[in-house]
């Protein structure tokens, strides 16, 4: 019996630190882990925000504007149902 | 035996130490808890503006900024050659900030994503980046001082100041978070440590009244007819007046948000809420309506308007010192009389045009969703000299901003309703939507006066001195007005006031819209220069609300 015993507590102790070190080890990929989606997630939201800064850039009237000047749409188009009241009744 | 007993000591003893040092570490020291335990604070996220069609105003960015460790960088002249024109900055003056005995020190800020990685690639040392958020403004200077900018407080804080921006900080600027983790050397997790982390509550979105189309038509016009008739600044505000939501608002010079820091102090405020002014004529159909409330006098009451007015030293007269005899008080509106207007102040009575003066908010707040409001006080009743009542009733001897002028004004057409005018029509977090709804601050005119008035002020447009390029078909109601700037006490008759105010369409007004022009040169007449600048945004703003002509 003590001879069986003097086995068991080695290998419990042996088994023991292996456990040990896989949490140790695994404790560690999943910190890596927590900070490699902690980065990611910032960088995502700044693409997001770079993107959204883009949209809004392209939509604006400022860059409408920019672009009406460029290709040469500077003069003001009147509206002709100001003058032509048929047109503003569908007439 | 002996050996290992001296053996098994020496172990015990190293191992007492390690353990003592490390109760020292843990226990002891609570300064060296910092070491590992990282406590952040997670920026909120501000929030956005949009215009009343969701197209955006306000929005965030994020910028770089350059610092550098002195001691680290070891050729200096290489560094300044590589590092200053990608920078623009003067190479003497990076080589000043470079003192090797600071350990940090801050080269420049809001860099942009392209700049910053122009530098990164030059891999030199000592130099570090941190990410800073700053406000975009995709319409530049479109509303700058309906927006405001967003500066720094003394704590290095982003704080919005002025317009909405400064009206709404608390909502859009959030609650910072808090991170507290157990981080290892290399900033990892401690995956058994304390991970504790405060969600930051991001800033809540504002959507606004103002229509970002009526903005581009009011500033771009405003900004021709400043240069056309060389006036020194303008302002031209657009509302419903149904709601009083404002649908655009101009003033200039205004300043660039982004850049808010190259402009002096006095191009913050908003003169529409803060410059007192006298109005001149425009005020009269206020005083008209009040007299038609009252039943003191009826449109077609007649008048004799005969000459000047004496009272004691002061003689009042018309705008050109030309008198038709027998006139209806339609007409007194139409030709602007101010002596006509002195009969309709003494019908009404004094009591009642100070009763008036404090109904439609003069000398009160607007209570306008924005920063910086100033008004003055009216004074006490028993102040007022007989003159004062006179003057009073065409828009001398008072003094008002433009907002007030323009929320007392809209009463008269919405069907006698004071209302609140307002800038944000919605307040958007991530879960709620608050609707700001119209507020009714009181009822002054009947429904019937409203419409008696409305019909006055067609007329006058009608039948005023002038004939304007009205557009064809459509019912336009307003007035002119021109006020001289006091100066010291005496009227500059040089010096002048240009205003128009005027609605349309007459039967179910879609906008109101208030023009001023400061000291206009080519005219001093507020019909020769303001009305024509009315005009020619009336019209552009039929086009774009699609409304139909009613005759």
């Amino acid at each position: 019996m003590k001879k069986y015993f003097n086995y068991f507590v080695p290998c419990i102790l042996l088994i023991l630190i292996i456990v040990n070190a896989l949490i140790i080890v695994s404790g560690l990929k999943l910190s890596g882990e927590i900070y490699r989606f902690e980065i990611q997630t910032k960088n995502i939201k700044k693409q997001n925000s770079e993107l959204e800064k883009k949209i809004y850039d392209t939509s604006s009237l400022r860059y409408a504007a920019s672009q009406a000047a460029q290709l040469g749409y500077t003069k003001n188009a009147h509206a002709y149902s100001l003058t032509v009241l048929k047109q503003a009744f569908n007439r | 035996m002996i050996k290992f007993k001296i053996l098994f000591i020496a172990f015990l003893f190293v191992f007492l130490i390690i353990i003592v040092k490390l109760i020292s570490f843990q226990i002891s020291s609570n300064s060296n808890r910092s070491n590992y335990f990282r406590t952040t604070k997670i920026a909120s996220k501000r929030g956005r503006i949009f215009d009343r069609n969701k197209q955006p105003l306000a929005v965030n960015q994020t910028l770089y900024r350059l610092a550098i460790e002195p001691p680290k960088i070891k050729d200096k002249t290489d560094f300044i050659n590589k590092i200053a024109p990608l920078l623009q900055i003067e190479s003497a003056s990076l080589e000043a900030k470079i003192d090797s005995t600071k350990q940090w020190q801050l080269i420049k800020t809001a860099l942009p994503k392209e700049t910053m990685l122009k530098v990164a690639q030059l891999k030199q040392p000592g130099i570090i980046f941190e990410e800073e958020s700053y406000r975009y403004y995709p319409e530049a200077s479109l509303a700058a001082h309906l927006i405001g900018f967003v500066g720094k407080n003394s704590e290095n804080d982003p704080v919005g100041y002025f317009g909405v921006e400064g009206y709404f900080e608390k909502d859009l600027s959030g609650l910072p978070g808090l991170l507290r983790s157990e981080r290892d050397l290399s900033n990892n997790p401690i995956f058994a440590g304390t991970q504790e982390m405060l969600e930051a509550e991001d800033g809540r979105d504002l959507i606004l009244t103002i229509d970002k189309a009526v903005q581009m038509i009011i500033k771009n016009r405003l900004k021709k007819a400043i240069k056309t008739y060389q006036a020194k600044e303008g302002c031209v505000i657009v509302v419903d007046p149904l709601n009083l939501e404002v649908l655009g608002l101009s003033c200039l010079p205004d300043f660039d948000a982004e850049q808010y820091y190259k402009f002096d102090e006095t191009f913050y405020k908003n003169s529409a809420l803060t410059n007192l002014y006298e109005p001149g004529s425009i005020f009269k159909p206020l005083i008209v309506a009040a007299a038609v409330e009252e039943k003191a006098i009826k449109p077609n009451d007649i008048y004799n308007e005969t000459g000047p007015l004496q009272f004691g030293e002061y003689r009042i007269q018309t705008w050109n010192n030309k008198y038709e005899g027998k006139i209806s008080i339609t007409r007194i509106l139409e030709k602007s009389s101010n002596v006509g207007m002195v009969y309709i102040g003494e019908k009404l009575g004094n009591k009642k045009i100070y009763q008036y003066l404090n109904d439609y908010g003069f000398g009160k707040k607007t209570d306008i969703d924005l920063q910086g409001e100033f008004v003055n006080q009216i004074k006490p009743f028993n102040n007022w000299y007989p003159i004062d009542f006179a003057t009073v009733t065409f828009g001398q001897g008072i003094a008002v901003t433009p907002l007030q002028m323009v929320k007392a004004f809209a009463s008269l057409i919405n069907g006698g309703q004071l209302l609140q005018p307002h800038v944000v029509k919605q307040i958007n977090d991530n879960s709620t939507i608050r609707n700001i709804q119209k507020k009714l601050v009181k009822r002054i005119l009947s429904t019937q006066t409203s419409e008696v008035i409305k019909k006055m002020l067609q007329s006058t447009v009608e039948n005023g001195e002038i004939s304007w390029a009205k557009p064809k078909g459509y019912l336009i109601g307003g007035k002119t007005g021109t006020a001289q700037v006091a100066i010291k006490g005496h009227y500059d008759s040089s010096k002048t006031i240009a205003s128009f105010i005027g609605f349309a369409p007459v039967s179910n007004p879609k906008f109101l819209t208030l023009v001023i022009l400061k000291e206009p040169k080519t005219s001093q007449w507020g019909s020769e220069t303001a009305a024509p600048l009315f005009f020619e945004i009336a019209k552009d703003l039929i086009v774009y609300y699609n409304i139909a002509p009613e005759q």
